[in-house]
């Protein structure tokens, strides 16, 4: 074979290569890759895909594919994704990740998805999915956070739900003392970075505190610096699952041996979900036992990837989804999620698992953690936060002093 | 036929060409531009913004503390005992094919599954580590929050010392039985013997291992993310964490690539370091 061959069969196999994949005809129909951490879930994974899969009844033209990746890794995923100009059609999009993806052009504007009867059943919760006038995502589940507890490990050790943080302490204490297992457990570490600094937000609105007012940031606030401070006394008292993420605490809670926790409905749902050791009536919940009454939320919204080959195929979806029937099922896949529509979970659902209408209660005074004001800059300052937080909690570091250092920071990245 | 050799040499040219060397030009490119993770085409020229930024930032020089000390660590942790290990190994005693097996085994562990393990060994509560120190009254700790540092760099150097113990294992062998006999002959003791004879002939292996596993260590990654992610408050960041960390958290490719360049030049320096150690080498023998 000569040289000029080797190069026309090389040509001709990078041509080859370079048209064959993604050239793709937006007609509606085809293959809809669809990214979710939730599908990896047990159980609900399950309860989901048969809620979002029932549109190729209604459209036998497209077919739907899971991406599931990891919750851990994926912001990072997409954003590799993303940023190559690909990556899937729909996506889950937690809403601490909205700014940055809207802002990178990397959402497809969907104010011109649903018709009026459409947008007329969507509730307060979608106002989070517009930014700068535009709507790029519609809620797909708002999660709120109370306090639950495992009622055969509080029984054992004899304390009653605690109402206040004092009372936190001591009955986590106590349940370590008396059973040898962690009282408490919450996520603590950097290395969930994204979901801690959600999960955090309880802390520093169940104290009164916020992370921005009036377009300025308020990170050393007193609200903030009394939950650091909390936190701190929490993770120093003997009783917390020092060094567990999210997934040990959760595996040890499912297996009977954690007291209480403070994490959202979906985690508590999955737990106990066909849970013989721990299962759904043996679960009690409170709202957080912190002064004020306010607490965190967890907003997931859906998207259209803007380099999507299939976009009017995603918007159809997309407009079937926020239909009736649809909206029922997901519902009933979600459990005690707030929906991006009035949709509530089936009754038996509830009287299955009691602990359900604390969470919903919770709606409507949680809040998200993306910081007003500071949309995009907010995984940054995140970061900063949060590594200040570690400090006070690894190196005994003053609460104060360490936000202080974080509000200064922070500020300099304007 | 005659061009046949350029044929297959072209091949691989062209394989380092389009997954080293462009990869490499193109990050330094980049370590001189903005641009980020979701929006790469936007990314503008910024000149030595990135590596100015770095230079004023005292969590970057904390990071290239971690990192050397980290290396430094490894590297002779993982020298010492992989050449404990092969001096043992190459005396003839029973049981020494399974022992040799079995301590080649953490090399072999797949480094996910190895890592998994081992946060459950330091687990603070159900960890075998724990139950252990506290049965013996030693108290329970933290070893992946209050010694995260010490606790990752004594992961990894059981991780890699096998490496260094089969190379220096292979070393051993080349070393002439007849001087070794002489030498026992002569009255020297097991110690003199080690230093006067068989050193000498494992000096040049150590070298060109320890290049190797100081540049292996400053790439590392898997071990360190999986058991801390760089924390707590970044005492395990090293320069590739933060690569990451500053590529895919905050999104920000131009500084990510900066710190990678940075990386890079140390790999360079300990290239050129060990290139002198071989030259001066050289000379003394010649002399």
């Amino acid at each position: 074979m000569t040289m000029r061959r080797y190069v026309a069969i090389l040509l001709a196999v990078a041509l080859t290569a370079g048209c064959g994949g993604g050239a793709a005809d937006d007609d509606g129909g085809g293959e809809l890759v669809f990214a979710n951490w939730q599908w990896l879930e047990p159980g609900r994974g399950e309860a989901l895909w048969t809620a979002v899969n029932g549109y190729t009844t209604a459209d036998p033209a497209v077919t739907l594919k899971q991406q599931a990746i990891a919750r851990k890794d994926y912001e990072s995923t997409l954003k590799t994704q993303i940023g190559a100009r690909g990556g899937p059609d729909l996506l889950i999009i937690p809403d601490t990740f909205l700014p940055e993806l809207a802002e990178a052009g990397a959402l497809e504007p969907l104010d011109d998805v649903l018709d009026d009867a459409g947008k007329a059943a969507l509730n307060a919760t979608n106002d989070a999915g517009v930014l700068d006038g535009e709507q790029v995502g519609y809620a797909w589940e708002i999660v709120n956070y109370a306090l639950f507890w495992n009622t055969k490990v509080l029984d054992q050790a004899g304390v009653q739900p605690p109402t206040d943080f004092p009372g936190l302490v001591t009955a986590a204490k106590t349940i370590k003392d008396k059973t040898g297992n962690p009282g408490f457990a919450v996520r603590h570490q950097i290395n969930e970075e994204a979901p801690w600094w959600i999960d955090f937000s309880n802390w520093s609105y169940g104290f009164g505190g916020a992370w921005s007012k009036d377009g300025a940031l308020t990170i050393d606030a007193p609200g903030n610096v009394a939950a650091v401070t909390a936190f701190r006394d929490m993770y120093t008292s003997g009783a917390m699952a020092v060094g567990d993420d999210a997934s040990t605490f959760r595996s040890k809670f499912k297996a009977g041996t954690v007291g209480m926790m403070i994490d959202n409905s979906s985690a508590l749902a999955t737990m106990v979900a066909g849970n013989t050791v721990v299962p759904s009536t043996g679960v009690g919940a409170s709202p957080l036992p912190f002064p004020a009454k306010a607490s965190g939320q967890a907003g997931f919204f859906i998207g259209i990837n803007a380099f999507s080959k299939n976009k009017t195929a995603a918007k159809k979806w997309l407009r079937w989804f926020y239909g009736a029937g649809p909206q029922k099922q997901a519902a009933a896949a979600l459990g005690a999620s707030v929906l991006g529509t009035d949709t509530t979970p089936p009754a038996e659902f509830v009287t299955a698992n009691p602990w359900v209408p604390t969470f919903q209660a919770q709606a409507a005074l949680s809040a998200d953690a993306v910081i007003d004001g500071f949309e995009t800059e907010t995984p940054q300052i995140r970061h900063i936060v949060l590594t200040e937080v570690e400090k006070v909690l690894v190196d005994g570091e003053d609460p104060a002093v360490a936000l202080a250092r974080a509000q200064e920071a922070a500020e300099k990245l304007r | 036929m005659r061009r046949t050799p350029y044929i297959f040499a072209s091949a691989a040219a062209l394989y380092l060409l389009v997954f080293t060397a462009w990869p490499l030009l193109d990050g330094i490119r980049l370590s001189f531009t903005d641009t980020r993770l979701l929006n790469p085409a936007a990314g503008e020229w910024i000149g030595t913004d990135n590596y100015a930024a770095l230079l004023a930032d005292p969590g970057f020089a904390a990071t290239l503390g971690v990192t050397l000390l980290y290396s430094a660590a490894t590297v002779a942790g993982a020298l010492l005992l992989g050449t404990a290990a092969a001096v043992l190994l190459d005396r003839s005693f029973r049981g020494r094919t399974a022992l040799r097996t079995l301590l080649t085994l953490p090399w072999a562990a797949p480094t996910v599954a190895v890592a998994l393990i081992f946060v459950w060994i330091f687990n603070v509560d159900d960890g075998v580590l724990n139950a252990a120190t506290g049965a013996a009254g030693l108290g329970r700790h933290g070893w992946l929050t209050a010694y995260a540092l010490a606790t990752v760099t004594a992961v990894s150097v059981w991780k890699v010392f096998p490496f260094v113990m089969l190379v220096v294992l292979a070393a051993l062998q080349a070393v002439p039985r007849e001087l070794l006999e002489s030498a026992v002959v002569d009255g020297a003791g097991p110690a003199t013997v080690f230093r006067r004879v068989t050193w000498p002939f494992l000096v040049p292996t150590l070298r060109v291992v320890a290049l190797l596993m100081t540049i292996w260590s400053f790439r590392r990654f898997e071990i360190i993310w999986l058991l801390t992610q760089g924390g707590p408050v970044d005492r395990t960041t090293t320069l590739v964490i933060d690569v990451y960390r500053t590529a895919f958290l905050e999104s920000d490719l131009g500084r990510s690539a900066a710190i990678g360049t940075v990386g890079l030049l140390l790999s360079a320096l300990a290239t050129v370091a060990y290139a002198l150690a071989e030259r001066r080498s050289t000379a003394k023998d010649l002399t």
